[in-house]
C-alpha cells in the first residue's frame, strides 16, 4: 500500500526521482515479503516439528508440563485399649515461622472485632505474643526482630507444635512475614503408661507424605496398618500457576490408618506399672517386669516395666528402658521353672502329688551334688511338699525318673525357647538341645536354671496348666478398626493341650500348697484362693559366671476357675537374696485385675496337699 | 449489514451481468479512487434494443427492503434471548460464587469444630489417665476397698467376708502424670461471628453462672452491683460442685439438654 503510495506521488512530481522512488518501494516490498516467507518458513517448519514428528508425546508432554499432583496425608490411626481408651493419637500441630525480611516496627493490620485496618507497634505485638506463646518478650525479639537488618533471617521459627487456638490467634495479630506450618502431632494422652508397648514416632524415617513414621514399639510394627494410605489431588495449571477451572480434576482420597485395639487394659496395665515401680525403689533392681493375662483367652491384659518410657518425650528415658524390658530381657527363671518339671513328671505319670520322699539339704546324683538354698534337715515329704517348699533336691529326685529327652520335649512343648508373637519382639530365650547339655545341666535344667525365657514366657506356661491343660500363646492386639468403624478382628490363637485335664487340676492344688504352706504366703489375697510358684533364679553376668539374682513368682487366681495369672519378676536387686519377695507385688496386681473385672471372692476353702508325710505338718525351714 | 437499498441497472444484456457484478455492488459503496473504478469499463456495451431504447437509462429508484418489518420482531427476540442469557450466567455465576462462599464458611465452621473436639477430646483423654485418677482420687481422700463379698442369689449364699476400707491407706501413683494438654490461650477471643468464637467449656460454664446468679440476685433483689462483680470474679465451677442452671435450661430435667455449639 505504501509503495502504491509513494509511487502516485512521485507520478505527480514526475521528477527525476520517480523511478529510485520505486526501486526502493519494491525493494521493501520484497524484503518485507521474504521476511513475512521466512516466517512462514520457520512456522511451517515448527509445524512440522511439533505436528509431524511424534505429535503425541509432545502433546502430552504439554499436559504434563501443566499437571500437578498432590499427595493427601492420611491420618496415623489411633492405639486403643480394650475398653476404647485412647493409648495414642494423632493431633494437628502448628509451628510458627517468620521471614524477617518483612520486619517493621509499625504495621497496618485489620483489627477482627471492627474490620477497620489499625497501626499497630511491633513492641505492642510481641508483648500480646508473649502472652500467647508463653514466651518472654527477649526471646521473641530474637526471633522476630533481624539482629542485622542487612540480613535478616528468612526463616526464623517463633514457635514449635502450638495448637490450632493459639496459632488462629496469632494468625490475627497480622505480624508481617509470618506464616504458620501445619503438621501432625502424635500424642500419648496415658503418658508413660503401656509406653514400652507403644513405642513412639521419629522425624528419621518420613512417609511419603512427610509423616512421621514409627521408631519403636507398635508404633513401628504396626506401621502399616496405623499409617493408612496417600490419596493423590491432580489438576491443571496455567502459566501463572493458578489452577485451570474447567480443566480436568480427579482425586483419589486418602485411605486413613487403623486403629490399633489391644488387649490391655489401662487401668490394670496402671495398677502394674505403679506396683512395679514400687518394688523398683524397695530393692533397687536393674529392673522389675510383670505380666498379666486372661487364663481363658490368653489375651495380654498388662505388661510392665519398672521404668518405662513416656512415648511424649522418649529422649528423657535411657535407651536401654525404651523398650520393654518384659519382653524383651530373658533371663534364667530359678525355681518357677520346677513348674515343667512337676507338670512333666505328673502327665507323665511317675509320680503322684503325695508320694513320699526323703529330702536332705544336698543331693549327689551322678557324680553333681544339688543343694537347697536353705540349710535343712532331711525331712520326710510328699512331691507336692517338695514343690511347695521348692527343695531342688527333691525336684531332682522327681525330675531324674523321666529322660533327659523327655523333658526336653515337654519343655519344647512349654514353650521354652521358642517364640511368642505378639506383634512387638520378644526374646526367645535359650534352651540347648538336650545332646549339648553338659552333666550338672542335665539337672539344673529341672529347677529353671541354664536355660532361660521371659517373663512372658512364664506367664504363659502357667496360663496354660490353669487353663485345664490348653495353652494358648499371648494375644496383645485384639483387633484392627478402620476408618469408617469396620472391626476387623485377628483371628484368636488356638489353644495346645500341654497337659491333661488330670495333671492340671493337681498342679493347681500345689500351687495353693505353695501359698497356704510354702514359700509364697504373702501372695495371699483376702477372699480369693490364690496359687502360685516362687522362683529366684542365679543372673550369669558378662563374665560368664553368676553373680547376681532374679526373683520372681506368679501365681493365679481365684483357684476354683482361674481367670487371671500374673507374673511378676525382679532382675538383680541389691541387697541379701534372703530379703527379696515380690508377692506382694503379684498380691497388688491380682487383687487389682480381681477388682476390674469384678470377679466374686472363692465360695470355696482352700484345698492344700500335705506338705509333709505324717501327722507332724511342721518343721522349720533351716 | 446490507445497504439499505440497490441500484438497479437496466439495460444490459445477461451475459455480462456476472461481469458487472461487482462493479454494481460496489458502485455505491466504494469512495475514493481505486484502480478497477480508474480502468475502463472492460464490458462491451449491450447491443441497442429495436425500438432504439437502449441506451436510456431507467431512473433509479428505491426498493423497498422486503420484510424490514417481519425482522423487527426477530431481533427483539434475538436480543432478549441476549438478555436473558447473560442474566442466567449472572445469576449463576452469583448462585456458585455465593455456594463457595457458603462452602468457604462452613468449611472453616466444619475446622473450627473438629479443632474444638480435638482439644475437648483431649481434656478428657488427659483426664482419664489412670495415673491423674488415681491422684485425683487420692486427694479426694478416698482409699481401696476393704475385702468384698458377693451374694449368690440361687443358693442364698455369701461368698467371702466384706470388710471396711482402711483410711490412711491411700495409693499413691509413682507412674509420672502426662503431659497436660495446652489450654486455650487467655486472649482476646475471635471475631464475634459466633460460629468461629472456640469457647472452652470450663469459660462457658463459669460465664452461665455468673449470669444466673447475676439473675438470681436481681430476682431476690439483694445487693445489686458489689455482688454481680464479686459474681463475676469467681472462678469456674469448683470441682465436685454442681454447677447452677436455670429453670429454662433444665427444662423440668435435672441437667440441661446437650445443645449444639457453634450453629447460629
Amino acid at each position: 500500500m505504501a509503495g502504491t503510495t509513494h509511487r502516485t506521488a512521485g507520478a505527480r512530481q514526475g521528477g527525476r526521482g520517480d523511478r529510485s522512488d520505486e526501486t526502493a518501494g519494491h525493494r521493501r516490498l520484497r524484503v518485507g515479503l521474504t521476511l513475512c516467507l521466512a516466517l512462514l518458513l520457520v512456522l511451517t517448519g515448527r509445524l512440522f516439528f511439533v505436528q509431524g514428528l511424534d505429535p503425541e508425546a509432545i502433546a502430552q508432554e504439554a499436559t504434563s508440563n501443566r499437571t500437578r499432583t498432590d499427595l493427601i496425608a492420611p491420618k496415623r490411626g489411633d492405639i486403643i485399649d480394650t475398653e476404647g481408651r485412647t493409648l495414642a493419637t494423632s493431633v494437628i500441630r502448628y509451628d510458627l515461622v517468620v521471614d524477617q525480611k518483612w520486619y517493621e516496627d509499625e504495621f497496618q493490620r485489620r483489627n477482627p472485632e471492627t474490620g477497620d485496618r489499625e497501626d499497630v507497634t511491633m513492641d505492642e505485638t510481641i508483648a500480646v505474643l508473649s502472652d500467647l506463646l508463653g514466651q518472654d518478650t527477649e526471646t521473641l525479639t530474637g526471633s522476630l526482630v533481624p539482629e542485622d537488618p542487612t540480613n535478616p533471617k528468612r526463616y526464623s521459627v517463633v514457635a514449635k507444635g502450638v495448637t490450632p487456638e493459639v496459632r488462629n490467634a496469632v494468625v490475627e495479630l497480622g505480624i508481617p512475614g509470618m506464616v504458620t506450618e501445619q503438621r501432625s502431632e502424635r500424642q500419648y494422652p496415658n503418658g508413660s503408661v503401656a509406653g514400652p508397648l507403644l513405642g513412639f514416632l521419629s522425624a528419621a524415617e518420613q512417609t511419603e507424605t512427610g509423616q512421621e513414621k514409627g521408631a519403636e514399639g507398635l508404633e513401628r510394627t504396626q506401621e502399616e496398618q496405623l499409617a493408612g494410605t496417600a490419596g493423590e489431588r491432580t489438576y491443571e495449571v496455567g502459566a501463572d500457576g493458578v489452577r485451570i477451572p474447567t480443566a480436568t480434576y480427579s482425586e483419589t482420597p486418602a485411605v486413613d490408618g487403623q486403629d490399633v485395639k489391644l488387649t490391655i487394659n489401662s487401668d490394670v496395665q496402671w495398677a502394674a506399672q505403679n506396683a512395679v515401680m514400687a518394688k523398683q525403689k524397695q530393692f533397687n533392681p536393674d529392673f522389675v517386669a510383670a505380666v498379666v493375662l486372661d487364663i481363658k483367652t490368653g489375651e495380654v491384659l498388662a505388661i510392665a516395666d519398672s521404668r518405662s518410657v513416656d512415648p511424649n518425650d522418649p529422649a528423657a528415658t535411657e535407651g536401654e528402658y525404651r523398650r520393654s524390658k518384659a519382653l524383651l530381657n530373658a533371663f534364667e527363671p530359678g525355681s518357677t521353672g520346677k513348674l515343667a518339671t512337676f507338670a512333666a513328671a505328673l502327665d507323665a505319670g511317675v509320680v503322684s502329688p503325695t508320694e513320699g520322699f526323703e529330702v536332705p539339704n544336698a543331693y549327689t546324683t551322678d557324680h553333681e551334688t544339688i543343694n537347697d538354698s536353705l540349710n535343712h534337715a532331711t525331712y520326710p515329704m510328699t512331691a507336692a511338699g517338695i514343690f511347695a517348699r521348692s527343695y531342688n533336691t527333691g525336684t531332682v529326685m522327681i525330675g531324674e525318673r523321666l529322660s533327659n529327652e523327655q523333658r526336653y520335649d515337654f519343655f519344647k512343648k512349654f514353650g521354652i525357647g521358642d517364640t511368642i508373637d505378639i506383634g512387638l519382639p520378644v526374646s526367645d530365650g535359650i534352651f540347648a538341645e538336650p545332646s549339648t547339655w553338659d552333666r550338672r545341666q542335665q539337672f539344673t535344667t529341672m529347677f529353671g536354671q541354664a536355660y532361660t525365657q521371659t517373663v512372658l514366657h512364664t506367664a504363659m506356661q502357667f496360663q496354660g496348666i490353669a487353663n485345664d491343660g490348653l495353652m494358648i500363646e499371648p494375644q496383645l492386639v485384639d483387633s484392627y478398626i478402620d476408618a469408617d468403624g469396620t472391626d476387623h478382628p485377628v483371628a484368636e490363637n488356638k489353644p495346645e493341650r500341654v497337659v491333661s485335664q488330670k495333671t492340671s487340676d493337681v498342679m493347681l492344688r500345689m500351687m495353693e500348697t505353695v501359698v497356704t504352706d510354702g514359700t509364697a504366703q504373702g501372695a495371699a489375697i483376702d477372699g480369693y484362693r490364690v496359687g502360685g510358684k516362687t522362683g529366684t533364679g542365679q543372673a550369669a553376668g558378662p563374665s560368664g559366671g553368676y553373680d547376681g539374682y532374679t526373683s520372681s513368682f506368679a501365681g493365679v487366681a481365684p483357684l476354683e476357675d482361674p481367670q487371671y495369672v500374673v507374673a511378676v519378676t525382679m532382675h538383680r536387686p541389691q541387697g541379701s537374696w534372703r530379703d527379696w519377695y515380690v508377692t506382694d507385688t503379684f498380691k497388688t496386681i491380682m487383687e487389682q485385675t480381681l477388682n476390674s473385672y469384678e470377679v466374686p471372692p472363692s465360695d470355696t476353702e482352700p484345698n492344700p496337699y500335705d506338705v509333709f508325710v505324717g501327722d507332724q505338718q511342721k518343721y522349720s525351714w533351716e | 449489514m446490507r445497504a439499505p437499498a440497490t441500484i438497479r441497472r437496466d439495460g444490459r444484456a445477461p451475459s455480462t451481468r456476472a461481469s458487472m457484478k461487482s462493479e454494481q455492488t460496489y458502485a455505491g459503496s466504494i469512495d475514493g479512487a481505486t484502480a478497477r473504478v480508474l480502468a475502463p469499463d472492460p464490458a462491451p456495451r449491450a447491443p441497442k434494443t429495436a425500438d432504439g431504447a437502449g441506451r436510456r437509462r431507467t431512473a433509479l429508484s428505491i426498493v423497498p427492503t422486503v420484510g424490514k418489518n417481519r425482522r423487527l420482531p426477530f431481533l427483539i427476540l434475538c436480543v432478549a434471548f441476549l438478555v436473558a442469557a447473560l442474566t442466567s450466567v449472572l445469576l449463576l455465576n452469583v448462585q456458585v460464587s455465593s455456594g463457595q462462599y457458603e462452602l468457604v464458611k462452613l468449611r472453616s465452621t466444619e475446622r473450627t469444630l473438629t479443632q474444638e473436639n480435638e482439644a475437648l477430646n483431649q481434656k478428657v483423654q488427659y483426664l482419664e489417665a489412670p495415673q491423674n485418677v488415681a491422684a485425683k482420687a487420692a486427694d479426694l481422700g478416698m482409699v481401696p476397698s476393704g475385702n468384698v463379698a458377693s451374694i449368690d442369689v440361687e443358693r442364698a449364699e455369701v461368698a467371702g467376708v466384706a470388710t471396711p476400707a482402711e483410711a490412711g491407706n491411700n495409693v499413691t501413683s509413682l507412674v509420672n502424670e502426662p503431659p497436660a494438654p495446652v489450654e486455650a490461650p487467655a486472649v482476646r477471643k475471635p471475631a464475634a461471628g459466633g460460629s468461629t468464637a472456640a469457647e472452652e467449656p470450663p469459660a462457658e460454664a463459669a460465664d452461665s453462672k455468673a449470669e444466673n446468679q447475676a439473675a438470681d440476685s436481681d430476682k431476690t433483689g439483694e445487693d445489686k452491683a458489689g455482688q454481680d462483680a464479686a459474681d463475676a470474679e469467681k472462678p469456674a465451677t469448683p470441682a465436685g460442685e454442681r454447677p447452677e442452671f436455670s429453670d429454662s435450661e433444665l427444662n423440668g430435667g435435672s441437667i440441661p439438654a446437650p445443645s449444639l455449639q457453634g450453629t447460629e
